[in-house]
């Protein structure tokens, strides 16, 4: 731990250790012992007091700003899309052509959880409108209106959980054995007869012991925060579980990874240097250089070329080479055999409303063409992400905090897919009314009234299940779970070097 | 040995070149800023590379409807409908006509990213109200803007002072640790000059990297990314301006390194107390500035502001005027159409609609673009907290990636598009026809301009926020050195 010397080594005669014989239970009053010694030792530490404040304190701002932002933009949300709802309703009479053109706006909904794990939520757009003709992408990406102040500094409690409490573990564990080494007294608890496997798994719960301190409350505050919140129900308490078991296994691999090369390095001084290295890279670069990667691998198209291939096609065909009037004609000429008549008068629908809905059906291929390409290359890169978690283990803790949390990017395609279905649910009513309801020539001036808009069902969206939510997150779960393996198989192999 | 200050100098320079954690460090420090620029280059160029093929499809646009105008005068109109008459004002102010407002990159954006992978760098002007613009951001990856991106301003903020930490925590510590300071002192030499230069020099080696990694990265960029040339758009200005900050951010790292180094404890105990002031001031002030700026200065969401806009859809078409009334509503904004504006064409009265409803959404509008620029101005203020935040918005404004150019983008993103709007209208409410002559007169979208001079006043205020404290820390810090012998623990 870097201490002045004699402290360390004063603390090795309360130890009661009688005998070195391999004695399951003199072995776990030894394991105990060396674990109340380290949690004496740490939490009597002046740099334990003030870091545990700081990491305590910066979670609890985490969490109690999460909480309040939180619970603002719900409530918003809640009630601008039951406004939304009721203003598609209370329509007044109208051709419904010029309702579905109205359409309504579809805002996206606040997980529970995303007061502790953001995720990619104020990245993502928050509204679309629904309107005929068109798939509107999602607007309004929160980060958008925040400072750059926000985006450089501001953290939520997942980030502190996956960024700073690892910090906390290398500045507390970094000299458990290293500095023990450089002062001596390691060899002189080995002379003692402890077996090198009960000092390391001791120090471990010594260790962990510490950190709990620090992280019950604020995990007991989250847990709090979590169960008032509103529409709670006995799922949200299931992902929270998950979510403390994810980064459990999380620190688990960091303490792993502090006393692997608290083992291997020469004096306190040098494992520090390591690992406050090892840390800036996993966490301030490698995730960085992981986005990067991917996206150069699987590049996405720009805005404007994107929407002009989508107003191509449109106009166009997916072939390119049917334009709408081709296609009116062919269309035409289907449906009339189709209903063996050879004119649009005796058809028993209006040929006008079929035809709009037909090209709405066009248009629906379109777009499902080109954002389904887009969607295909960010699956792409989420798969290169997940791969390269292997050098940057921190990438598969956020994959899978945010699938708990229902802030990750499949979340957000549920919703948006939800949302296109609903906007085609209503063309195909609006459409499906006019055909059977009026007759060509007054198309676009017949009048429905509230039966019709009421025909629509309120737009309600259901979340994925967790299980479906981390099913798109296996590799990142094997990756993390690989790590620790990784890490305890060295501990195993080189705590028989730990007393020389 | 000699005691001139210079000649120290020299000899720990001699001495620091053949040292390996030295070059390693440089080394480890190019490699980042290689990968962090060919990040920022990548993303710079595929900006111009869109903007140019925006400019282009623009041009082409451009010239059909001049051709096509050319074939109506000489009174051939095959294929063209109501709806896609260019002679229409009405008609002729849409998507047939759009300019795009480009804010093109700068000649340092590849240096530092900032906030432009989020805001849009192209808008569509039309004479549609800008408050139902469709989606202009670029598509990107959520989770790759919410990790970030490195670039060589995050390096420079983030990493480079734990270089310069690095090569300097440890230069007194390590000289009592190994037992040559007890040495150094017994000889006839001013141990502060020694140590000083100690430090200088592995200051200055990190720094120095700095700068020429810098300087290096906007001159590749100018020659062969395709950026501004050197001389031209203030790129050298820029860049000195950039190193000057580099410069004096490295220089108060060194200055705290220094002033820990004179406390006389050990070697990891300085790590931490360093790595201690690294998170304090580049962790956890800027998380606490930002939870105090979106609390204290919160922005109505466009949640809000969406529900706002259908509001007021909904107030207008359930009280519907007569025409005149809601004519005179219009002319009341617009007196300058009262002489020739008439209640019987279609086309004016579009007009007057929508100028009513944007008229009751100009309030709702102002006080969420209020809140934002307060939020921004709240968020400038406090970054006199820290240096890291200081060197932050000095680094982005440098660069022409903040909220600073962007503003001057939106400025003039409204101030031009109510002069097109309002070149249009003119003619929609005269009834005049729009011809080749006019199609030349439509008002030519103009370049942000940013002159280097307008970034001096904050950069100035920026800089002493970094030197400051490091000034006053460095002189305790030197001070102190003299009596780094007298007491050893």
């Amino acid at each position: 731990m870097g201490c002045p010397l004699g402290e360390r080594g004063g603390g090795i005669g309360l130890m009661t250790i009688s005998h070195s014989s391999p004695d399951p239970s003199t072995g776990a009053r030894v394991i105990q012992a060396i674990a109340r010694r380290e949690f004496i030792d740490l939490t009597r530490d002046g740099r334990f007091r003030w870091s545990g404040l700081v990491i305590a304190g910066l979670l609890l701002v985490a969490l109690g700003a999460g909480y309040t932002a939180h619970r603002a933009a719900r409530a918003d949300r809640d009630g601008a899309q039951s406004q939304m709802q009721a203003w598609w309703y209370q329509q007044p009479p109208k051709n419904p052509h010029s309702a579905a053109h109205y359409g309504l706006w579809a805002f996206k909904p606040m997980p529970p959880l995303a007061f502790v794990e953001r995720g990619v939520d104020p990245y993502v757009g928050t509204a679309s409108w629904l309107e005929a003709h068109r798939q509107n992408d999602f607007g309004f990406r929160p980060a958008m209106d925040a400072t750059a102040v926000q985006r450089f500094g501001e953290w939520s409690a997942a980030t502190v959980l996956q960024q700073l409490v690892p910090l906390l573990i290398v500045v507390l564990a970094f000299g458990a054995f290293a500095s023990e080494r450089e002062h001596g007294t390691l060899r002189q608890v080995a002379s003692l007869g402890v077996p090198a496997r009960a000092l390391v798994i001791g120090k471990s719960i010594g260790i962990s012991a510490a950190l709990a301190i620090i992280l019950i409350p604020a995990a007991l505050v989250g847990a709090l925060a979590l169960g008032l919140s509103a529409g709670f129900t006995s799922g949200d308490g299931v992902r929270l579980a998950l979510l403390a078991v994810v980064y459990l296994v999380w620190f688990a691999l960091v303490l792993a990874v502090v006393l692997a090369v608290s083992l291997w390095a020469s004096s306190g001084k040098r494992a520090l240097v390591t690992l406050l290295g090892v840390w800036a890279f996993s966490c301030a670069v490698a995730p960085r250089l992981v986005a990067a990667g991917a996206r150069a691998l699987h590049p996405t198209p720009s805005r404007a070329a994107f929407q002009s291939s989508v107003e191509h096609d449109l106009a166009n065909g997916l072939d390119g080479h049917s334009p709408a009037g081709e296609r009116a004609k062919q269309f035409e000429q289907q449906l009339l055999t189709a209903h063996g008549v050879r004119t649009r008068a005796e058809l028993p629908e209006n040929f006008d409303a079929l035809v709009m809905q037909a090209s709405e059906v066009h248009g629906d291929s379109v777009y499902d063409h080109h954002f389904g390409a887009l969607n295909a290359q960010f699956t792409k890169q989420t798969a290169i992400q997940q791969a390269a978690a292997v050098v940057a283990p921190l990438v598969a803790v956020r994959f899978l905090s945010t699938a708990i949390a229902g802030t990750d990017l499949t979340a957000h395609r549920a919703f948006a897919d939800a949302a296109e279905s609903y906007r085609r649910g209503i063309q195909v009513r609006m459409n499906g009314w006019l055909a059977r309801n009026t007759k060509p020539g007054e198309t676009f001036s017949a009048r429905a009234d509230s039966a019709v808009w009421a025909e629509v069902p309120p737009f309600v969206f259901t979340a994925p299940s967790v299980r479906a939510a981390l099913a798109s997150y296996a590799v990142s779960g094997v990756v993390l779970f690989g790590w620790v393996l990784l890490a305890f198989a060295v501990i195993r192999t080189r705590s028989h070097l730990a007393v020389e | 040995m000699s005691h001139h200050l210079g000649a120290l100098v020299a000899r720990e320079g001699r001495l620091l070149r053949r040292d390996r954690t030295a070059w390693l460090s440089v080394a480890i420090l190019v490699a980042l800023a290689i990968v962090a620029f060919a990040n920022g280059t990548s993303w710079a160029r595929f900006q111009r590379n869109t903007q140019r093929t925006l400019r282009a499809e623009e041009a082409m646009r451009f010239d059909s409807a001049h051709a096509r105008l050319v074939r109506l005068a000489r009174g051939d109109s095959t294929g063209i409908t109501g709806a896609t008459d260019p002679r229409s004002p009405a008609v002729a102010g849409r998507a047939a006509n759009a300019r795009w407002l480009l804010l093109s990159p700068g000649p340092l954006a590849a240096l530092a990213v900032g906030q432009s992978d989020l805001l849009p760098h192209a808008t569509r002007i039309t004479t549609a109200s800008r408050r139902t613009a469709p989606v202009s951001e670029e598509i990107d990856n959520p989770v790759a803007l919410m990790t970030g991106r490195l670039d060589l301003a995050y390096i420079m903020l983030v990493l480079y002072p734990l270089f310069v930490l690095a090569m300097t925590y440890d230069v007194v510590s390590g000289e009592r640790e190994r037992g040559t300071l007890s040495l150094l002192a017994s000889q006839p030499v001013n141990v502060r000059r020694v140590l000083l230069a100690k430090l200088a020099v592995r200051g200055a080696w990190v720094i120095g990297a700095a700068v020429l990694i810098s300087i290096t990265a906007a001159l590749v960029e100018s020659t062969l990314g395709g950026g501004a040339a050197l001389a031209a758009s203030g790129m050298l200005s820029r860049l000195a301006l950039w190193c000057t900050v580099v410069i004096a951010y490295g220089t108060f790292w060194f200055a705290a390194a220094v002033a820990v180094n004179a406390l006389r404890r050990s070697s990891a105990v300085n790590a931490v107390m360093l790595l201690g002031l690294w998170f304090a001031l580049v962790v956890v002030t800027p998380a606490l500035v930002s939870n105090v700026v979106s609390v204290a200065y919160p922005v109505p969401s466009r949640i809000s502001l969406a529900t706002a806009v259908r509001d007021a859809q909904q107030q207008l078409a359930t009280r519907v005027p007569s025409r005149a009334d809601a004519l005179g509503e219009f002319l009341a904004e617009h007196p300058q159409y009262r002489a020739r504006a008439d209640t019987a064409d279609a086309q004016t009265m579009a007009l007057a609609n929508a100028a009513r409803l944007d008229a009751r959404l100009r309030p709702v509008f102002a006080v969420f673009d209020r809140r934002v620029r307060a939020q921004q101005d709240a968020a400038d203020v406090l970054r006199f907290l820290s240096p890291a935040l200081a060197a932050h918005g000095a680094l982005l404004d440098v660069a022409g990636t903040g909220n600073r150019r962007w503003r001057t983008f939106e400025d003039t993103w409204i101030a031009y598009h109510a002069r097109f709007t309002a070149f249009f209208f003119e003619r929609v409410v005269s009834h005049r026809t729009m011809t080749v002559d006019d199609l030349a007169a439509v008002p030519a979208v103009p370049t942000i301009d940013e002159p280097a001079r307008t970034l001096l006043a904050p950069l100035l205020a920026s800089l002493a926020a970094i030197l400051l404290p490091g000034l006053l820390i460095g002189i305790w810090g030197m001070r102190r050195l003299a009596h780094v012998t007298t007491v050893a623990i």
